[in-house]
């Protein structure tokens, strides 16, 4: 941990590169150095598609914490967190998940990916998705005691009605919902969830709101959220990472990085399309 | 006609019954794996490794095989096929079903021109069974091999299949389980090379995709849940292949064909048995 305070326990502002926000806007305060850091990006550059998608980032998530990454689209937002899941390898620099390499660590996570990559004519209930978790292997067929603790992770979200439906008549809500109890099944040390309130409805939406409210309150689990929504960001975080561009651009506190308009600008303005689809302000 | 003259009479002869063996080891491998294939998109998968069959028979004459024993050689050129498609889309970063026509038009052009080739030669290729199928000319030893590959296929799929299975539901939650998800990938596309063979076997290169892809569908019209889709499956395959041989026996039809019809009929009833509980 000393070794990490000397790294991160200070604040610092960051040269300006072409076409990136400019540098008088951006604060890096990275969280007290009496936070136990659980996922960490350590001068991590990456190459995806033949273009630079992260440059030289560095940051890093405190336990306890709900953190939200905000950003444009195509900042690296899902990239930086896909990096810190072991999905890909970074070009250059170190990620540190869970106190080891991500490949090795990443089962103690609970992760909720963006619905639009989720096969929806898979033939699956809600029960075969949760029990896939817990065995670790699609369920092709039932056993005794699986479905008891699925009902209770969906009891946990409030979705208990919704375990023998068939996945694929599910609204967005409910499927959140669903890959919300999903995670939530191995006790997870950190749950990252990747734009879980985009393209669900006003009540799904408050109900997810208010259970991430819950489980931040609870301090057991650490969180990181991409989001693009300020609102979510102003009710739930603790903490900040923006990204544009690929460069960190800010990261602190939440009420003091809302304060800065540069920041809300990259991340916020015509940008929040998990509310804009629905009409909604937020 | 009474039912002992409808189903007895056919079966009472040897080719019939060997036929019917064969259409059941080939109902049980597609039945398993059309489940894992077709869910992913890949439903024309089957149909495209059936045309690109043709380019491993043609390598085989070539390389000195005799016709009646290309179509088992061709296997190992059809697995290489699949792998390659597998790999194309993954590395290239083209859309499988592009990957496919690739090697579907390559690989078909190229038997083509294999077989023109070992026809000079003085070889002589029997395309109609190739394209038709012919299962009530199996032979003991084709009985065999079919049998042999059906349980392999069999004991690979309860290996593999539920972790297949996971990796087509959603690849990166798979992945955090602590899944190989491009292995898996890689051997559903092997498996899937070997059933088409094997398949193009009894219902020819033209209908091969029937036995991957309408069992799977119309266990769908009645399960939304993998295992039992995949029993259901199988069953469909089964009932389909014997009424198919029934029909053919008693209306001198191409077994081929009329293993399809059939095929077609259970899926028809099928939509018509998921609208009346839609409507109850």
């Amino acid at each position: 941990m000393s070794e990490h305070s000397q790294k991160h326990g200070h604040s610092h502002k960051q040269e300006a590169s072409g076409g990136v926000m400019q540098s008088s806007a951006r604060v890096l305060e990275p969280p007290p150095s009496e936070l136990r850091p659980i996922l960490e990006w350590q001068q991590v550059s990456l190459e995806f598609a033949g273009r630079q998608v992260l440059h030289d980032l560095t940051a890093w998530v405190g336990a306890g914490e709900l953190t939200c990454l905000c950003g444009s689209n195509g900042a690296g937002k899902t990239q930086m967190v896909r990096l810190g899941l072991g999905f890909m390898r970074p070009a250059v620099g170190k990620i540190i998940l869970l106190g080891g390499d991500p490949s090795e660590t990443r089962h103690k996570v609970g992760y909720v990916p963006q619905l639009k990559a989720f096969n929806r004519s898979f033939p699956a209930t809600v029960e075969d998705a949760l029990v896939a978790a817990i065995r670790g292997a699609w369920p092709l067929f039932r056993r005794g005691g699986e479905r008891d603790r699925a009902a209770a992770a969906l009891q946990r979200v409030g979705g208990l009605t919704l375990l023998d439906k068939d996945i694929s008549v599910l609204s967005g809500g409910e499927l959140q919902r669903v890959f919300v109890a999903r995670a939530l099944l191995q006790d997870p040390e950190l749950l990252v969830l990747d734009e879980p309130l985009a393209a669900i409805d006003t009540k799904g939406r408050a109900q997810l709101m208010d259970l991430m409210g819950e489980l931040r309150a609870a301090k057991k689990i650490t969180i990181l959220l991409i989001t693009h929504s300020e609102p979510v960001v102003r009710s739930l975080a603790d903490r900040v990472i923006f990204l544009d561009k690929g460069h960190l651009v800010g990261w602190g506190e939440t009420s003091r990085m809302l304060a800065i308009d540069e920041l809300r600008d990259v991340a916020f303005i015509g940008h929040d399309h998990e509310s804009a689809i629905h009409g909604e302000e937020g | 006609m009474d039912w002992t003259t409808l189903i007895g009479e056919p079966f009472s002869h040897p080719f019939m019954r060997d036929a019917l063996c064969m259409s059941i080891f080939i109902a049980v491998m597609c039945g398993g794996v059309g489940v894992l294939l077709v869910p992913r998109g890949l439903s024309m998968l089957g149909d495209g490794l059936a045309h690109a069959t043709l380019g491993g028979v043609g390598s085989a004459l070539l390389l000195g095989f005799a016709p009646e024993t290309s179509l088992w050689a061709a296997m190992p050129f059809a697995v290489v096929v699949a792998l390659g498609i597998a790999w194309l889309g993954r590395h290239v970063r083209i859309s499988s079903d592009a990957a496919l026509g690739v090697f579907f038009a390559v690989s078909l052009a190229a038997g083509i021109a294999a077989i023109h080739i070992a026809a000079r030669k003085g070889v002589q290729v029997d395309m109609e069974s190739i394209l038709f199928g012919n299962i009530l000319a199996v032979q003991p030893e084709d009985l065999n091999i079919v049998g042999s590959l059906s349980l392999l296929v069999v004991m690979l799929l309860l290996w593999f299949g539920p972790r297949i299975a996971y990796a087509g539901f959603y690849p990166d939650l798979a992945s955090m389980s602590g899944i190989r998800v491009v292995l898996k990938e890689y051997v559903l596309m092997a498996l899937t090379a070997v059933v088409t063979v094997t398949a193009v076997r009894a219902v020819g290169v033209l209908l091969v995709s029937a036995y991957l892809v309408i069992p799977t569908v119309t266990a769908r019209m009645i399960s939304w849940r993998l295992g039992p889709m995949m029993l259901l499956s199988i069953c469909t395959g089964v009932m389909g292949s014997a009424f198919g041989l029934v029909m053919s026996y008693h209306f001198d039809i191409p077994s081929g064909s009329a293993m399809t019809l059939c095929l077609g009929l259970l899926f028809i009833l099928a939509v018509g048995i998921r609208g009346l509980r839609h409507s109850h």
